[in-house]
């Protein structure tokens, strides 16, 4: 990489594709359009405003390179049980690139990628990590 | 504020979360052992790295480290385990040619660049011992994966954007597959969550480092990975020649690395496109 210099990644994903037999290194997104990190979700849920909801919350489509991302999020008694991409039609293993859903992942399976590497963390900024694409379920 | 321990034990796959030395650790995979032992062996492991937060944390007035910060105490008079991580401390230092330092711009001991994934990866053995080998662990945003992992996803690991992850535009860089490699650790350095705070150990001043906003560092050890991104990171874009170079020595032990740019340019080792997952 270091003879090819640099590479921008302009608010995009890096990802790298075989095409005719070289690497090719792409971004994700289109350079600026970075609104569909975290999707405003639709919440469909009861149990009313308390903690410990139940319900499941689907993020906005989106639309990038490799199609569309629709993810499902539901939680049980507060705790999320289940992360669904079922309305998605991304190509096969770029679900990856799926924001920070990634960090839900982590307690709810479901994903493509189980970790998600950054520079460390503080505990406050793991748990808004954690609610912030299910703010709507509380 | 605080963060209740997470414990997931489903048919397939276990994870648990705890909250230590200011960031949150999360263990997972799959376990031979039922849901109880599995918590209790993840309690156990957390425990190691409590254990080695109450010895070297510098926000502790009274952990051995803060004495000895404080000249109230010495090396010897600390337990064995200080000791010890100053001459790993020493060791890296040369390895990197000195752009990984221990010691402060206030000349003080400050190992902590290192005790989260040295305690991160004695934990992770613990639950190896245990019969947990199919298993990742994020120690922080700092990545290990065992031998045994057995599922693809634990062998993708994402790296986020250079931005906190609890921002509105938080997201993923790139993915790595470390799957048919050498590699288990993936370290990131980088100013989104704590702003600058690490230091150049060759400035005249020991000034912080900011000619990079990020750093990531592939190796197989995970205090290697991190050491080296640390090092990076103080070292600026003139890391990637000296990790070339380390690679070209010791083509046995490989150390890549992703850099970031402030104005998101990206610069890389000679073999880190190789371990960028591919698209299908």
């Amino acid at each position: 990489m270091s003879r090819n210099t640099r590479l921008a990644w302009a608010n995009g994903v890096i990802v790298a594709g075989a095409l005719a037999g070289g690497l090719v290194l792409t971004n994700h997104f289109a350079p600026g359009s970075n609104t569909q990190a975290v999707p405003a979700p639709s919440a469909s849920s009861a149990g009313g405003n308390s903690a410990g909801k139940t319900g499941s919350a689907t993020g906005a489509a989106v639309q990038y390179q490799f199609g569309q991302v629709q993810v499902t999020v539901t939680k049980t008694n507060g705790k999320i049980t289940a992360i669904d991409y079922g309305n998605s039609t991304a190509s096969a293993g770029r679900d990856q690139a799926f924001p920070i859903l990634v960090q839900e992942a982590i307690t709810a399976q479901g994903s493509n990628i189980s970790n998600l590497s950054g520079a460390t963390y503080t505990t406050d900024a793991f748990k808004q990590a954690l609610s912030s694409a299910i703010t709507k379920l509380g | 504020m605080t963060f209740q321990t997470q414990f997931h034990f489903g048919t397939e796959r276990f994870s648990y979360a705890e909250a230590a030395m200011g960031t949150v650790f999360v263990f997972q995979g799959t376990s031979p052992l039922n849901a109880a032992d599995t918590r209790t062996a993840c309690e156990l492991a957390m425990a190691i790295i409590h254990e080695a937060d109450t010895t070297f944390s510098l926000y502790k007035p009274e952990s051995p480290l803060s004495r000895l910060a404080r000249g109230e105490t010495s090396v010897a008079a600390c337990p064995p385990v200080v000791s010890q991580i100053w001459d790993d401390c020493e060791n890296w230092e040369k390895i990197t040619d000195g752009w990984f330092s221990a010691f402060t711009p206030e000349h003080t001991f400050d190992p902590s660049g290192l005790v989260k994934t040295w305690a991160a990866r004695a934990a992770a053995q613990f639950l190896e011992s245990r019969g947990i080998v199919d298993l990742s662990m994020n120690a922080g945003g700092d990545i290990w994966i065992a031998d045994g992992a057995s599922k693809d996803q634990d062998w993708r690991v994402a790296v986020s954007k250079p931005v906190s992850i609890a921002s509105a535009d938080a997201g993923l860089l790139t993915v790595l597959d470390l799957r048919d490699t050498n590699f288990r650790a993936v370290c990131t350095s980088g100013s989104a969550e704590r702003g600058q705070h690490i230091w150049n150990p060759k400035a005249p001043g020991r000034e912080s480092a900011s000619e990079l906003v990020q750093v990531t560092v592939v190796a197989h050890d995970l205090v290697q990975a991190d050491v080296w991104a640390t090092a990076a990171f103080a070292h600026g874009s003139r890391s990637v020649k000296q990790l070339n170079d380390y690679n070209l020595a010791n083509p046995a032990d490989q150390v890549q690395a992703l850099l970031v740019f402030p104005d998101g340019q990206l610069a890389g080792t000679d073999g880190f496109e190789a371990i960028l997952a591919r698209s299908a």
